[in-house]
């Protein structure tokens, strides 16, 4: 493991340092780990718990990278392969679900609109991922911005020294792509 | 659309929302001119915005969080009520089949794990069960019991059994007859609602 942890912190490094090719090898590491994580959380029964993103990524985050040897735009850049990856995971996951066949199963209990069954809210992520596609195809940097902070938990600051721009553009590509997204699956 | 007509829709839609809304339409009119595409497009864009609300503000783990837990740890027993299978995840909790005992079936919306220390959300959750508590009309759904048990909160309520509007509205047409019908039941709960002094706010398929 120490031999892994150093080849993953050396990768983030050389990536950081412009090198496109260490990404390349990078998040096939980070996927698997993350992967691992997210079936380790579904066989596992944890009471009162509920996933957690941050949380998930926080703990490969702690496996995989030598803590001691990294600085903080390292652990940005780390981040920011891991919500690239949680939203392969979680869209995979909701494109399973929503695939489910209706059988004949009580389909909703209402108290009011906030209760929805989880396979509607499965198809609207999945709608979502296509959504933000749609959008990479005009925009990539601020569709990446919502993968940044919408799947992988990052802040303004964190998502600005991934994309290095300032925190203003950050705030004002968030406002632009939610509102686009927005309207893209209100169309739908 | 190339993208300079990408940014100058960018630079417009941002200036526009920091403006009030009110002086939006004369922003608009001045630094579109006679350019009808360009100001329908920033102001579909505008609308977007004023409507998109909470719209993937939480995390994707929120949602995450239903479809990875195929078989989450769930309470066995609430109160007087026994746990017998999920039905829903929703913003603020579960709902889950359940009988009390007497052996009837109810809907057990229970607050979510996460909320119950956050006494504003408690709030909420007991404000809304109180709401529909009020109401007594066949179009609403009745509550039976609000309560507090084994470290959570919960709200039981009459179990109501089909598909929900939207689900039919996406897997085909409805008849004339049936939208007249839904939209009367919808109208005349709402109407009940209204008598007692409370207003939906919320209203959705």
């Amino acid at each position: 493991m120490a031999a892994f942890r150093h080849e993953v912190t050396e990768l983030l490094r050389q990536w950081k340092s412009g090198d496109e090719e260490a990404l390349d090898k990078l998040t096939p590491l980070i996927y698997a780990e993350l992967h691992r994580l997210a079936h380790q959380f579904i066989s596992r029964e944890r009471p009162g718990h509920t996933l957690q993103t941050t949380a998930l990524v926080n703990e490969a985050y702690l496996r995989l990278v030598e803590q001691n040897d990294v600085d903080w735009e390292s652990r940005a850049h780390f981040f920011a392969v891991s919500a690239q990856v949680m939203r392969h995971i979680l869209v995979d996951y909701a494109r399973q679900h929503a695939a489910v066949k209706r059988g004949g199963e009580i389909q909703k209990v209402t108290l009011d609109g906030e209760v929805i069954v989880s396979r509607e809210r499965a198809a609207e992520l999945v709608a979502l991922d296509e959504a933000m596609q749609a959008l990479h195809e005009i925009h990539p940097r601020r569709s990446k911005v919502v993968e940044l902070r919408y799947f992988g938990g990052l802040n303004n600051k964190e998502s600005s020294e991934v994309l290095k721009v300032s925190e203003t553009t950050i705030e004002r590509d968030w406002r632009f792509a939610k509102a686009w997204l927005y309207r893209e699956l209100q169309a739908r | 659309m190339n993208p300079e007509r990408l940014e100058r829709v960018d630079q417009l839609f941002q200036s526009a929302v920091d403006l009030a809304p009110e002086r939006r339409a004369g922003f608009l009119e001045a630094a579109c001119g006679g350019d009808v595409e360009l100001r329908a497009e920033v102001e579909s864009l505008l609308s977007a915005h004023q409507d998109a609300g909470d719209f993937i503000e939480d995390s994707a783990s929120d949602v995450a969080a239903s479809l990875l837990e195929k078989n989450p740890q769930r309470p066995r027993q609430v109160g007087q009520y026994k746990i017998e299978k999920l039905l829903g995840t929703g913003g603020m909790g579960e709902v889950y089949l359940a009988t009390d005992k007497m052996g009837r079936r109810v809907a057990m919306k229970l607050l979510a794990a996460r909320l119950i220390k956050d006494q504003q959300h408690v709030a909420r959750f007991l404000q809304e069960a109180r709401t529909v508590l009020a109401l007594n009309h066949p179009n609403i759904v009745t509550v039976y019991d609000i309560g507090e048990a084994d470290g959570t909160y919960y709200i039981a309520s009459e179990l109501i059994e089909g598909e929900t509007l939207r689900r039919s509205l996406e897997t085909g047409e409805l008849e004339l007859g049936a939208v007249l019908e839904i939209s009367i039941q919808v109208a005349t709960a709402l109407a009940a609602a209204h008598e007692k002094g409370i207003v939906h706010r919320d209203i959705k398929r």
